[in-house]
């Protein structure tokens, strides 16, 4: 079953299309990863398929429903982010008992355990709580609420590295433990991805591909070579990016399809693999160039 | 297939309401220092006038709880008000919840403030009476020697708090209706201030006889049923406007 069904979705943020025309399905319990650079759409999507916003085009449906306002969404769906907000009247432990009371699958040992490894005080104000504190709280709500549908929007601002480390491996035993679907976006793809299962890459609000993370590495290949070989090689093929390195030596990534490998080897060119983040980045890339061409 | 949570609106509104009279306290505390506030204003006498003829002076002070009453009326407005701006509705979106039943909500915890805002009001005038009683003035107080019926107590207070009522449901459906637009708290109360003064100018007698309308029925049946009505079309009109609302921005 499909948990997720966009089909052409748009939405307009004033003059802006935030998303355009993006279709884009995902399974049951499955863990995916949706990249994108900046301003690429991504909350943008999520707080759609949460049912905060609605579409300006196109149809969307969660659980086989249209999520905005609608409550058997709200209760199925999470979405944690840093902007959660709490009222300054309830301590974190007044937080999670809310919490308990509204998701019927609430975790409260989990949650428990999981406020004291990272030692909380039940009577902190949430408001008061630095920022990798406040992603560290969010976050055991996102787990412990265990929706069918949960939805982590940058979940590591602020976090320390350790404590990273600790929500990645949570998360992922949490999901062994009890499947469900999971998407969670970042800009820190290779944090992430042997958690992912698939990895949804949007640009300016399109789709750019949605493939499952073995796909991703197969995608395509870097190749190093004398720089004129290499340009011979690449001429009319797709070329994702490409690096002088030396003098009259050339790096370049390429989608894999276009490139038979072993006659390249033969020819003296290195093949090497691509690193799935390296990639979305090169993917994504606004123009040629980098920012030192700013300030040349 | 997975197992899914299926509430319904009327669970989810009961759970919300829960939620609200922890998340709002302060509501309800501000509401006891305000009365008290307006208890102390009230002790100094809201109007007094003396009289001299030949050697016979009376001098009389009058205490009301008029302010403890505007006072409170001005509470249940601004809090009606300040819980639908953006900061409380998107506490209100922390959970499972919807705006229908966030509307609800908020309109039960409206009635709530109005019962309690209703029955302490009437209640602060026997307090003041007390007051004044025991330490402002040992002379005669008019009213001290007759006790009052449980009924007309019960009376006032009912009154009180469907005048509560009205105004919460009132302030609430402008509240919700300038969170459509980011230049509407500007214009908003320039147009309702604006309104009245034209109103003034052209000396229309529409806000008197509105105010008839609630103020002087006289049939408590038709009073409340007016009252009811008008808070209950008040908030529909609410959850109308809010309907395209999109919460956390």
């Amino acid at each position: 079953m499909n948990v997720v069904e966009c089909k052409d979705l748009t939405k307009k943020q004033g003059q802006l299309n935030a998303l355009n025309d993006l279709s884009i399905t995902i399974k049951e319990n499955t863990i995916t990863g949706l990249i994108g650079r900046n301003g690429a759409g991504k909350t943008t999507l999520l707080k759609i398929l949460a049912g905060y916003w609605y579409e300006t085009a196109g149809e969307v449906r969660v659980f086989n429903e249209q999520p905005f306002q609608s409550l058997f969404v709200s209760a199925n769906v999470i979405y944690v982010d840093d902007q959660m907000s709490f009222s300054g009247r309830l301590t974190l432990a007044d937080i999670l008992k809310e919490a308990n009371r509204f998701y019927p699958k609430w975790d409260a040992k989990l949650a428990e355990r999981l406020f004291d490894y990272f030692s909380f005080q039940p009577n902190q104000i949430h408001i008061h709580l630095s920022k990798g504190k406040k992603s560290t709280f969010n976050m055991i709500i996102g787990l412990a609420s265990r929706c069918a549908l949960t939805m982590f929007d940058e979940p590591t601002t602020g976090m320390d590295a350790s404590v990273r480390k600790d929500f990645y491996r949570a998360l992922l035993k949490d999901y062994l433990a009890h499947p469900r679907t999971i998407i969670i976006s970042s800009h820190h793809l290779e944090e992430i991805e042997d958690l992912l299962e698939d990895v949804l890459l949007i640009e300016q609000g399109k789709k750019y591909f949605h493939l499952s993370m073995d796909e991703l590495k197969e995608y395509a290949v870097g190749l190093t070579g004398r720089t004129e070989i290499i340009e011979q090689w690449t001429a009319n093929k797709e070329v994702i990016y490409s690096r002088q390195i030396g003098k009259d030596t050339t790096y370049c990534v390429a989608k894999r399809d276009y490139i038979p490998l072993e006659q390249a080897k033969q020819l003296g060119i290195e093949v090497s693999s691509i690193a799935a983040s390296d990639l979305c980045v090169y993917l994504t890339r606004k123009q040629k160039g980098g920012i030192d061409d700013v300030f040349k | 297939m997975m197992s899914l949570n299926k509430m319904s609106l009327g669970v989810i509104v009961k759970k919300q309401f829960q939620y609200k009279l922890k998340a709002y306290a302060s509501v309800f505390s501000s509401l006891v220092v305000l009365q008290i506030i307006a208890i102390l204003f009230s002790l100094g006498g809201n109007g007094s006038s003396g009289s001299y003829n030949n050697n016979l002076s009376i001098n009389t002070t009058l205490y009301t709880n008029t302010s403890v009453l505007i006072l409170t009326m001005l509470w249940i407005v601004i809090h009606a008000i300040m819980i639908t701006t953006k900061a409380e509705r998107e506490n209100g979106f922390t959970f499972v919840s919807n705006q229908l039943s966030n509307n609800l909500s908020n309109a039960l915890f409206l009635l709530l403030a109005s019962v309690l805002g209703g029955i302490t009001t009437i209640l602060a005038s026997f307090l003041l009476r007390v007051i004044v009683y025991f330490f402002i003035d040992t002379n005669p107080i008019i009213g001290t020697g007759f006790t009052y019926q449980l009924s007309d107590v019960l009376i006032g207070i009912v009154a009180m708090i469907f005048y509560l009522i009205l105004l919460g449901s009132f302030g609430y459906l402008l509240g919700m209706i300038t969170q459509l637009h980011r230049m509407l708290p500007v214009i908003v109360p320039v147009l309702v201030i604006g309104m009245i003064i034209t109103i003034a100018q052209t000396e229309s007698d529409v806000i008197i006889r509105l105010s008839e309308f609630y103020y002087q029925e006289t049939n408590a049946l038709f009073f409340i049923l007016k009252i009811l009505v008008t808070s209950i079309l008040c908030f529909i009109g609410a959850i109308l406007v809010s309907h395209r609302l999109e919460a956390r921005r």
